[in-house]
């Protein structure tokens, strides 16, 4: 089975954001980049997917700056068998039809019988990226899974439905997935798969793409928190806090 | 001594050609450990709880295994062998990362890698190799090098463990080792002994070196309930007759200790590395404390007396970074003799993370006193380091000595001014200052005058003592410390350098107050050890020395 996984690079989350020049950007000094968590959960599904069958290949797919080759490594690293890389200096400021379409285009190529994404990139968190790329693959899709198996040449998936209920679906493949937590715990890379990472190949292409529909028009950080205040001690301070929680910070 | 830069520092020398340029890593190879350090904070994060680990005295089997999953114990194994086969300047890379997080299994595991396989590693036999390399590298056999015992610690010559060779050609060993990493859990202990039977042609006392399998029956002893790094194993290990295959002997009958030596020679900046991980997690740990906690209306950090620790702890640690980094990339480069720039990354590394622990413990008040914190523990994991892999005392006359070795063979061209040395042993003349950016000038001509001081001092001992300038142990710690400081700044110096080059001034303006920081501190401790030479009160130290030894305590004490 070829699996194909879409990854994103995002600033840690941990990550002190600064704001860049141009007003609608993050600055990119002293912030360290990962692999969008919820795209780990999809690395290491293609992964088990691969070691429990025997045999297959996994397609890391990103698109973005050309300094993403630190995540396609790494998933070289945990295993994957090959990269691709969309080179895009602007991919940050991509929209995600415009991702969706760079990414569907690549895909193409690649002859997959699964493709992976996770729910959403923590960066933008606007989770379109996935269901987009399936309408523009022409595949069915299923989003935020949290179990997977492959039998007769099906997926069984699950994913959280209404109120605690767990929705099960059968989807021919191939297919478009995308992941969240709980469907497992992501490897670490070895070292020793580190060492092997640098000798599998990263395909890195240029690409271009046409502004899309939508603009950033400007980035703004929260308003700093306010400290926190002490109401008072004991069972006493209940009423008041909860007068406080309901009235000022609106949250009860 | 080879190529080495103390060598020539010691003739006023200043070896452009090995000092220049800094061995940054290369792209590739510092993505892979930006890998490595991801692997390994994370794997810390989820599995390695120091305080944990201090307080049962233990590294849980958990940490162990996971270690094994994620390859650890392969690090400088041959790929051949199933492990990683990092040069020196990969691995204490990664020695940093780990001891950032827990000084007792950076400690484990440097006694499985740095010193635990080292003799098979350099003088294993193929077969050998072959026979325990691939279970060392998954860590299924985990290694431990014992050379110490009850009346052999510096001394380790001295030591009195023996092989006796039996009818069948095996060996039986009876003894007792002391002080072993690992010796609880280890399976396969480098252990150096006594071979009476291969008497040594130039009389010395005939030591060799046996791999022990656990299996072969010596006895670890209770375990050492120490000050710091609580949850490394450190156990006697006993010898009551074990009988070990003549195919475990590694390397010649006799050339033991010379083995066990350059073993430890060559993995000194292994330890240095841990100091530099440490240092570097408790300079982020006051950072943030300092900003955190508030008196008298402001974050401490901006009260002058706390900006002193926070600026020194960094220009030490800058510039310890710069001379492990430098050590290590010689040794990959240039496969430079190590020994003494090794041991002058030792003996910094340990001092400067003293120092720093003692700084932070001091910028966080009472918690830095209790266990709520990291301070203390740390601060009790800091200590051994300047006690074991060599004692600084040790070091320190050894960087003197291999230092004195060529000023003692030319006394007498030292006042010859018709000749190069004569010149500088004489302190005319300076070496040229190394090529640095125009915001380090007056830093790289400080160098040159550290290093003029250093071979006038050099030249005037060797007159004065001779061969026995071995035993004024004073003037040789002198020595050792303007050498320290020398070495030093030309690394920082050959770092800023670089920076600059790559990435312009502007760019550089932090590298470049580090350096300059760090540069003058260095030049001043140079300085102030020149001045120990000269001025100084040795006499009255040792008759007070000695008085102390005679009446057991404080001389002349009056109720
Ligand atoms: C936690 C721990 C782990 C260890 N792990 C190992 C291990 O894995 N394998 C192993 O073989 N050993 C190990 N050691 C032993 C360690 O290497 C020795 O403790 C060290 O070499 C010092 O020896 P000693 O303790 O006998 O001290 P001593 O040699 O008695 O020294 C005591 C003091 O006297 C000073 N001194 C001694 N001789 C001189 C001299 N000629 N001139 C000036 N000063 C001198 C020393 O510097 C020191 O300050 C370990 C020790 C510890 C504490």
């Amino acid at each position: 089975m070829n699996i194909v996984v879409c990854i994103k690079r995002v600033p840690a989350t941990d990550s002190r954001i600064k704001i860049g020049a141009d007003g609608t950007s993050i600055d990119p000094a002293q912030i360290e980049w990962i692999i969008s968590p919820y795209d780990e959960f999809a690395v290491e599904a293609a992964l088990q997917m691969k070691e429990a069958a025997g045999g297959g290949e996994v397609t890391i797919l990103t698109l973005g700056p050309a300094e993403s080759t630190k995540e396609l490594r790494t998933c070289l690293a945990m295993g994957a068998d090959k990269a691709v890389l969309l080179k895009d200096a602007d991919a940050s400021s991509r929209d995600a039809t415009a991702t969706a379409a760079l990414l569907a285009e690549a895909i193409g190529d690649l002859n997959a019988d699964l493709v992976l994404c996770g729910k959403q990139a923590i960066d933008r968190d606007q989770g379109q990226v996935g269901t987009l790329l399936a309408a523009k693959l022409g595949l069915p899709c299923v989003t935020e899974i949290r179990k997977l198996e492959i039998t007769d040449g099906k997926a069984n998936v699950e994913r959280a439905g209404e109120d605690g209920t767990s929705e099960t679906y059968n989807v021919a493949l191939p297919a478009v997935l995308t992941c969240t937590k709980g469907l497992n715990e992501p490897r670490y890379a070895s070292l020793k798969g580190i060492m092997m990472a640098k000798k599998k190949p990263i395909d890195e292409r240029d690409v271009s793409a046409a502004d899309g529909a939508l603009q950033l028009a400007s980035l703004e950080l929260p308003p700093p928190r306010r400290d926190g205040r002490i109401v008072g001690e004991g069972v006493e301070a209940v009423p008041e806090l909860v007068r406080l929680l309901r009235e000022e910070a609106k949250v009860l | 001594m080879s190529e080495s830069i103390v060598r020539d520092l010691f003739l006023g020398e200043l070896r452009d050609d090995l000092i220049l340029p800094y061995p940054f890593l290369d792209a590739d190879a510092a993505e892979m450990l930006g890998m490595v350090r991801e692997t390994v904070s994370r794997f810390a994060a989820d599995h390695i709880d120091p305080a944990a680990i201090d307080q049962a005295h233990k590294i849980p089997a958990e940490v162990f295994e996971g270690l094994a999953e994620i390859g650890f114990y392969g690090q400088r194994i041959p790929e051949e062998f199933g492990g990683l086969d990092l040069n020196t300047s990969q691995y204490v890379r990664v020695s940093v990362e780990l001891a950032r997080i827990d000084g007792a299994t950076a400690i484990m595991s440097g006694g499985h890698s740095t010193i635990g396989i080292k003799a098979l590693l350099l003088y294993g036999s193929d077969e050998q190799k072959a026979r325990y390399l691939p279970r060392l590298a998954t860590g299924e056999l985990k290694a431990a090098f014992a050379l110490s015992e009850p009346d052999a610690g510096s001394d380790a010559q001295s030591l009195k463990c023996t092989a006796k060779l039996r009818d069948d050609g095996a060996y039986e060993l009876s003894g007792e080792k002391l002080w072993i990493t690992n010796g609880g859990f280890a399976d396969l202990v480098t252990v150096f002994v006594r071979t009476p039977d291969h008497p040594r042609d130039d009389g010395r006392p005939s030591i060799s070196c046996f791999l022990v399998e656990k299996s072969m029956g010596y006895v670890p002893g209770k375990e050492e309930d120490k000050l710091g790094i609580r949850g490394s194993s450190t156990v006697p290990l006993l010898f009551d007759k074990v009988v070990v295959p003549a195919e475990n002997m590694v390397g010649k009958p006799g050339d033991g200790f010379r083995m066990a030596l350059e073993i430890l020679n060559s993995g000194r900046t292994g330890l240095a590395g841990n100091c530099l991980g440490a240092s570097r997690f408790l300079l982020e740990e006051a950072a943030r404390y300092t900003n955190e906690r508030t008196q008298f209306g402001q974050p401490i950090a901006r009260f002058p007396l706390i900006q002193e620790k926070l600026g020194r702890m960094a220009q030490d640690i800058h510039a310890l970074e710069c001379m492990v980094f430098l050590t290590t990339g010689l040794i990959d480069k240039v496969g430079m003799a190590p020994a003494v720039e090794s041991a002058l990354c030792k003996i910094f590394g340990t001092e400067v993370l003293w120092a720093t622990v003692n700084d932070a413990v001091q910028c966080a008040g009472g918690n830095g006193f209790t266990t709520d914190y990291p301070f203390e523990r740390m601060l009790r994991d800091a200590r051994v380091n300047m006690i074991f892999e060599g004692t600084n005392e040790i070091l320190r006359v050894m960087v003197a000595t291999a230092g004195m070795a060529e000023p003692l063979k030319r006394v007498g061209e030292a006042d010859t001014l018709s000749s190069e040395y004569g010149r500088k042993a004489t302190g005319r003349e300076a070496p040229d200052p190394l090529p640095v950016p125009e915001a380090l000038q007056a830093e790289s001509l400080a160098l040159s005058m550290g290093v003029a001081d250093l071979a006038q001092a050099a030249a005037k001992l060797a007159a004065e003592h001779g061969k026995a300038i071995r035993g004024e142990q004073l003037a040789c710690a002198a020595l050792a410390d303007m050498t320290l400081a020398t070495y030093a700044q030309a690394a920082v110096l050959s770092r800023a350098a670089a920076v600059v080059d790559a990435e312009g001034e502007e760019a550089a303006a932090q590298e470049l107050l580090l350096a300059k920081g760090a540069c003058r501190r260095l030049a001043r401790r140079g300085r102030e050890a020149a001045g120990r030479l000269r001025d100084h009160d040795n006499e009255l130290l040792f008759k007070t020395a000695e008085a102390v030894s005679e009446l057991g305590g404080l001389p002349g004490e009056r109720p």
